[in-house]
């Protein structure tokens, strides 16, 4: 006997790995809307994405490498320091924004090709070799500026990464940057060879290897891509603001690990989800946003974020071993 | 296959949706309720009636050394009023760029002083330690929650002005305090940094050790943040004075991470004093590594023997300035930034938008002749 329809749709929806923190995310704006109704407004939920840009941009080239069983937390500087390097060299040698932005885009892959060789090549652990360019790359952005915060004039060049005005909302371009983000890495991880290379290096990479795989060449690729992205949302924050400081991101490369966790990366690698991790993304944005509204401030933020961590690795956990039992 | 394995998949499945959703809903929803705001107060006050005679005359007659003025006197009556006119109860958003900064415990005292006083409710945000991007999503959502006016330190030059512009064109009032930046906001409240450093500058060549002038060819160790740019402003401020008079001008940048760890910068300054023991000045640009150079000073028995000077008030620097470790530090009366940005807030409101000021914080130096009244003010203590 055939199952009835609509028991069809539901299995169908119950099976949407990311339904559980799809829902946990609605539930959070829900009770933010609660706390302040201003949380639902088409402007504040503008801003609500603007900031999730601003963790998703990293989190989701961070998940694809957390997939292929890589760490990256060298992302905080590298954000820090390609706007950096751009700014100077626009003041210094080739007064052209656009082009000195894609020179130091250029150089963000390097320091991802960096982090990938040494860890593949020389076979240090990646935690290792990120956590030491971290280190480097944050010198570095405080010996190239001085440690002074660098500005430049508002031109053209904010349309890249600021705001435009549509029925009389701003919208942050950065937005767009996101969805495309989003539904690039979508088809990178679902629909292409690397991505299906990418979950079988981090699940299991002596079989990844046996079947012909290129395990260190899809790690490269990994780390380049986040550092690439994490060098394009400086580029974008240097335009939306007309200014950079060597001291930002500190807080960046954890809030991108902990959005693709959040989303349903596995940190052992061989999981993971491009939506979930941007629906982490937007959860976080949406914390942030929501504790200001509530009065309740940043330093609630991290504990939140903690608490959100942990329930989400639990619950998706017991969710993998569920579906792994019933296969 | 049988039902039964599908049926308790969708049984667990459910239940961890549930889980999930109860888990998140109680986190969020206890912290929602724990952290709403506190319904405000307003206080209330009572004048009695007064008369007052006043005389007048048509004319006035001076004769010799006496004057008479007559006239028929007239009786002005005075309003009573029981209760102060009645005031919305505003709600501000105070910003700063370290909101553990030592330096702030004295502004957000002022901040709550203020709210008590006007009836007002001031909320605190901004990130813990200096990160811009982050302060200006702050800005950004202070705007979008409508607050009734926006206080804000700014410490880039540009990075807040669209933030400030947006704020101004919506109607939220904007001041800024501590470190300003030239943009559309109402008011400042705050210090000159570079009048800051001249002032300190000056000072030092002023000063004397056992009777002998600072000058020419002594050595000066200054301390700098460039990431905190009115602590730059100072220092380069400084550092010009100096090196016109012709002292040995030696700096050491402190990062960003660094700049908030007194023991860290402590390490440094000890190095260095002890690689040049001839050094006459150390002299800091904000409050850690002022108390970090009172620390050196009082471990390596400098009392009397170099000139320690620097910033801010807190109350490691008043103590070593009462045990002779620090000569000086120029109080930038954080008290007054957190106080006056919410009373000139409330103030600009309640004139129907008419009144904005600047508010100088002062340059005034504390030193051994008068520290005794600020380590007696409740509020420099934390």
């Amino acid at each position: 006997m055939q199952a009835p329809a609509h028991s069809k749709i539901l299995r169908k929806v119950w099976s949407i790995r990311e339904l559980s923190i799809l829902i946990a995310t609605i539930a959070v704006g829900f009770f933010f809307y609660l706390g302040n109704h201003i949380f639902v407004t088409p402007y504040n939920l503008s801003i609500v994405l603007m900031m999730s840009s601003d963790v998703g941009l990293v989190a989701i080239p961070m998940a694809l490498l957390l997939i292929s069983g890589e760490f990256d937390l060298s992302v905080g500087s590298v954000y820090a320091l390609v706007p950096i390097i751009a700014n100077v060299m626009y003041k210094t040698v080739l007064p052209n924004i656009w082009i000195t932005s894609i020179i130091s885009l250029l150089m963000a892959c390097m320091f991802g090709l960096a982090n990938g060789l040494l860890t593949v090549k020389v076979g240090i652990p990646s935690f290792i070799v990120t956590m030491g360019t971290w280190f480097f790359f944050g010198s570095l952005a405080l010996i190239v500026s001085g440690g002074l915060p660098q500005g430049i004039p508002t031109t053209s060049f904010y349309n890249l990464g600021g705001y435009v005005t549509i029925s009389g909302l701003p919208f942050a371009v950065e937005m767009i940057w996101l969805a495309g983000t989003a539904v690039l890495f979508y088809l990178i991880l679902e629909k292409t060879r690397h991505g299906n290379w990418s979950m079988g290096t981090g699940s299991n990479k002596m079989a990844a290897i046996m079947m012909g795989v290129k395990t260190n060449r899809v790690k490269i690729i990994n780390f380049m891509l986040t550092s690439l992205f994490a060098g394009l949302l400086g580029i974008l924050d240097l335009s939306r603001m007309s200014a950079t400081t060597p001291t930002q991101g500190t807080a960046l490369t954890f809030e991108a690990i902990a959005a693709a966790v959040i989303g349903g990366v596995s940190l052992s690698g061989g999981a993971g989800s491009i939506i979930g991790t941007l629906i982490g993304s937007i959860l976080l944005g949406s914390i942030y946003n929501g504790l200001i509204l509530i009065g309740a401030g940043y330093y609630w933020f991290q504990g939140f974020v903690g608490a959100i961590v942990v329930i989400a690795a639990v619950i998706n956990l017991r969710v993998a071993k569920a579906r792994g039992s019933n296969a | 296959m049988t039902q039964e394995p599908k049926k308790m998949e969708r049984r667990n499945f459910i239940g961890y949706m549930a889980a999930a959703i109860i888990a998140t809903g109680v986190v969020v929803g206890a912290g929602t309720y724990l952290l709403k705001p506190s319904s405000t107060t307003t206080s209330t006050v009572t004048s009695t009636s007064t008369t007052t005679a006043v005389g007048t005359g048509a004319t006035t007659t001076v004769t010799g050394p006496t004057t008479t003025i007559s006239g028929p006197t007239t009786t002005i009556p005075q309003y009573v009023y029981t209760t102060s006119p009645s005031t919305p109860t505003y709600k501000f958003a105070w910003i700063v760029h370290g909101l553990t900064d030592p330096f702030f415990v004295p502004a957000i005292q002022g901040v709550k002083d203020a709210d008590a006083q006007y009836g007002v409710t001031t909320d605190l945000l901004g990130p813990s330690t200096n990160d811009v991007p982050t302060q200006v999503n702050d800005l950004t959502t202070a705007v979008a929650a409508k607050y009734n006016g926006i206080a804000c330190s700014m410490p880039d030059p540009t990075a807040f002005n669209s933030e400030v512009n947006a704020a101004m064109a919506a109607g939220i009032p904007v001041f800024t305090f501590n470190v300003d930046a030239a943009n559309n906001r109402l008011g400042y409240i705050g210090n000159n940094p570079t009048v800051q450093g001249n002032a300190a500058g000056n000072r030092i060549l002023a000063s004397s050790i056992s009777g002998v002038k600072i000058g020419s060819g002594d050595r000066a160790l200054i301390t700098d943040i460039p990431s905190v740019y009115s602590c730059h402003l100072r220092a380069l401020a400084e550092i010009s004075i100096l090196q016109g008079a012709g002292l040995t001008v030696d700096h050491i940048t402190l990062s960003n991470d660094i700049a908030p760890n007194i023991s860290a910068i402590a390490d440094l300054v000890r190095t260095d004093l002890e690689a040049n023991p001839t050094t006459k000045v150390c002299h800091g640009c904000g409050n850690s590594d002022t108390s970090a150079m009172g620390e050196v000073a009082q471990a390596l028995n400098l009392s009397g023997k170099i000139v320690v000077g620097g910033y801010d008030l807190s109350p490691t620097i008043l103590g070593q300035i009462q045990a002779g470790n620090v000569s000086w530090t120029l109080a930038d009366l954080p008290y007054l930034q957190g106080y006056v940005s919410v009373m000139l807030l409330y103030m600009y409101l309640q004139s129907h938008r008419s009144v904005a000021a600047d508010m100088n914080t002062a340059t005034t130096f504390v030193d051994s002749t008068n520290v005794a009244g600020y380590l007696a003010e409740h509020h420099y203590m934390s």
